[in-house]
């Protein structure tokens, strides 16, 4: 199925604009995003940042949080591609259809969610319980992440609070920033805690000498901070199983005009690129086909092999650059040939481009059990969508007219020869019983 | 907040000044202490770290204790926001940090409890650098300072880490052994060994005079019996063979079907023409 393909069903209420640019749409996943803005929330001051979005051809449907028909589905079926929650200030509750368990369903149903916290409020219930299911921990209200060490001293001289970071060392994910930039991530706001959920995906963390303090509880000295050092976590997003993506931004700040025009600031791109890989524009890798076959031999994907037969088996793996599909190359692409436990587990080989894909091939004996057997691709890196393929197929044993024939084998040559001397003897003694005779008539004795 | 905000800068900017002043700390040991009592305790100084690593037994908990001075408020307050002992595996480059207990004259103490110490630091032979920061708001100048490496001791194998995406090693199917076969040699002696009995039988006929004598008296009398029930019976047998060698079990069935009777009828007239001759007298 294209990537286009289910989101057309499902736009039947949508205007024409928003056909013609889902057809042009940037991200893999669909054009159709939902931002939660609250209105005390003046959408002016990030308008580069909403601007930047439109360029990527999002069609952008602004909705306040307290909308009494804002639902994220429609007859059961996900009205938007992409959310952007932004915590209202002016609120206590999203309301009932933001809550933690409809944005889980929203993205099991393949959506994106792009939460971004709000430094000066409290994170919402809801928010703060959605986040805990994604194993990210969110800081306790009114808490601030200050660095006596790196901070603007323009913006905060005493204060410590608006942070800079170097994406050299702030960076986990460096492909959120692509290319080498000397420009630094101006930072305002908390920072929350990771736990130690492997489909995680930290993009940003604040340096060593950072840490998160309680205005209210800990004025004259920090002596329990909720987290500090390279712990302390400014970005992080999760990639579901089912590849939905959700990125929590423990600043509405960092992504605003005022942090976007501050003098070098790499704001800007860091915002592209977060929003980029929420939405399915970066980081998304598909299987575009996948053969086995006798080694050799033409006939692909038979159902049936047998034992210590040469099998190669080739797969093709292409990335999304944004606008086409283009060869992913990596060099730790495994293969597993399992019945029950893996009997083989092969790095598969880049052999060359094919078209937009690259094509990865290994050729391995087949085991001498014979069962059915599974190919198994599992290619799971965090930060790049899933890949899995699985293909059952049966390996059976030797027929009886493929072993080894008896005169290949030395053990029957005394056997072999003994039948040959049988059949000769036999057919020898037959000729002489026949045709034997004295060479005279003996004489008749008289008696 | 915003009041705190304010009370927290207006605090900071009455007492700046201008001057560069810092955070320092002097008088600054390291113990190992036990319950049994103090293991071993170290001095160490700003400029100065520990010349070797300290071992860190796993009942036992490391005290840090130094006297903090702030150049601007000496007298009144040395008691930074920012006073944090870190642990570092400089390999990994993780880091857990330990908040120090300042007093205002100064006098600060932090116990690094070996229980305390996260897993993910711990391991034989990973020892873990000790940082020590002061820092403040306002303009002081913040201190970072690396006081020396501790090794927790730790026996057994490291912990396992998190489970993470990525390749796993690799696994390489290990086949049955093949059968062994003898050397051809030892195999084509025995069976010569064969073949030499064979002879030995066969010559031992002819040592008791057994020789086709009455071949050509035999087939002048009954020349289609002969014939038929030896070309017959030879024929089977490279039928026979030619199974063996790789023909098909309904090939052999066709084939003998046909042989069989001619081998019959042939056989049958030629053993009746082999029994006159015996009854001839010749045997």
């Amino acid at each position: 199925m294209t990537p286009f393909g289910r989101g057309i069903i499902r736009i039947l209420g949508f205007q024409l604009l928003a056909l013609v640019s889902l057809a042009l749409a940037l991200s893999t996943t669909g054009s159709k995003l939902l931002v939660v803005l609250d209105p005390s929330i003046n959408k002016e001051d990030y308008s580069i940042f909403f601007d930047d979005l439109k360029d990527r051809d999002f069609v952008i449907d602004f909705r306040s949080a307290n909308d009494p028909h804002l639902s994220l589905f429609n007859y059961g079926e996900r009205a938007y591609d992409h959310v952007i929650l932004t915590l209202p200030p002016t609120q206590k509750a999203l309301g009932p259809n933001l809550l933690a368990k409809p944005l889980l369903e929203f993205m099991a149903n393949g959506g994106n969610v792009l939460v971004l916290v709000n430094p000066n409020e409290h994170a919402l219930g809801s928010v703060r319980e959605f986040a805990r299911e994604l194993d990210i921990h969110l800081p306790f209200r009114d808490t601030k992440l200050v660095d006596h060490f790196h901070f603007d001293t323009a913006a905060s001289p005493n204060l410590h609070d608006t942070v800079i970071l170097d994406p050299a060392t702030s960076l986990v994910a460096p492909s959120i920033l692509p290319g080498a930039t000397r420009k630094k991530i101006v930072y305002s706001g908390s920072a929350f805690a990771l736990g130690n959920n492997q489909l995680l995906f930290p993009i940003l963390r604040a340096s060593d000498t950072a840490y998160v303090y309680d205005p209210a509880e800990e004025l004259l000295a920090s002596d329990s901070p909720f987290v500090s050092g390279t712990q302390a976590y400014l970005v992080a997003g999760i990639q579901a199983r089912n590849n939905a993506r959700a990125v929590i931004v423990a600043s509405s700040s960092m992504l605003s005009n005022d942090a976007i025009d501050a003098a070098d600031s790499a704001n800007r791109e860091l915002a592209a690129g977060i929003t980029k890989w929420t939405f399915q524009e970066s980081g998304v890798i598909k299987l575009a086909s996948v053969t086995h076959k006798l080694a050799n031999t033409d006939e692909e994907n038979p159902q049936i092999y047998r034992v210590k037969k040469n099998i190669t088996y080739e797969a093709e793996i292409s990335e999304w650059t944004g606008d086409k599909w283009v060869p992913f190359v990596a060099d730790d692409v495994q293969l597993e040939f399992t019945m029950l436990d893996p009997y083989y587990r092969l790095t598969l080989t880049p052999v060359g481009a094919n078209g937009d894909s690259e094509l990865y091939a290994t050729t391995f004996q087949a085991p001498d059990q014979h069962g059915m057997f599974t190919f198994h691709l599992n290619y799971k890196r965090t930060g790049l969508s899933y890949v899995e393929d699985k293909r059952t197929v049966t390996l059976r044993h030797f027929g009886h007219n493929e072993f080894l024939r008896s005169f290949e084998i030395p053990n029957a040559y005394p056997y072999i020869t003994s039948v040959v001397v049988v059949v000769v003897a036999w057919v020898l003694f037959t000729v002489l019983w026949v045709f034997s005779g004295p060479e005279k008539v003996p004489e008749k004795k008289t008696q | 907040m915003l009041l705190r905000n304010i009370l927290v800068a207006s605090l900071v900017v009455c007492v700046s000044s201008p001057f560069v002043s810092a955070w320092t700390f002097s008088d600054a040991t390291l113990a190992i202490n036990e319950r049994s009592g103090t293991l071993e305790t170290r001095p160490f100084s700003m400029s100065v770290p520990l010349p070797e690593i300290i071992s860190l037994p796993s009942s036992a908990l490391a005290r840090l204790r130094f006297t903090v001075r702030s150049d601007l408020t000496p007298d009144t307050n040395n008691k930074p926001h920012q006073a944090y002992a870190i642990i570092e595996d400089p390999v990994t480059k993780l880091e857990s940090s330990f908040p120090v207990d300042v007093r205002e004259n100064g006098r600060a103490r932090v116990d690094i409890d070996y229980k305390t110490i996260p897993t993910a630091l711990l391991g034989p032979n990973k020892p873990l650098t000790v940082t020590i920061v002061l820092a403040s708001f306002g303009a002081e100048s913040p201190l970072k300072v690396e006081i020396g490496q501790v090794q927790p001791v730790y026996n057994g194998p490291a912990p396992a880490g998190p489970i993470r995406f990525g390749p796993k090693p690799e696994i390489i199917h290990i086949f049955r052994p093949d059968s062994k076969f003898v050397s051809s040699t030892v195999s084509l002696f025995f069976s010569a060994i064969v073949v030499f009995a064979a002879i030995l039988l066969i010559s031992s006929w002819s040592y008791l005079g057994v020789m086709p004598s009455k071949l050509l008296t035999a087939l002048a009398s009954s020349p289609l019996g002969h014939l038929g029930f030896f070309t017959s019976i030879v024929a089977i047998e490279i039928a026979f063979f030619n199974y063996y060698v790789g023909s098909t079990i309904f090939n052999l069935i066709a084939q003998v079907s046909v042989l069989a009777p001619i081998a019959f009828l042939s056989g049958s007239r030629a053993l009746r023409e082999v029994r006159s001759r015996r009854l001839k007298g010749e045997w």
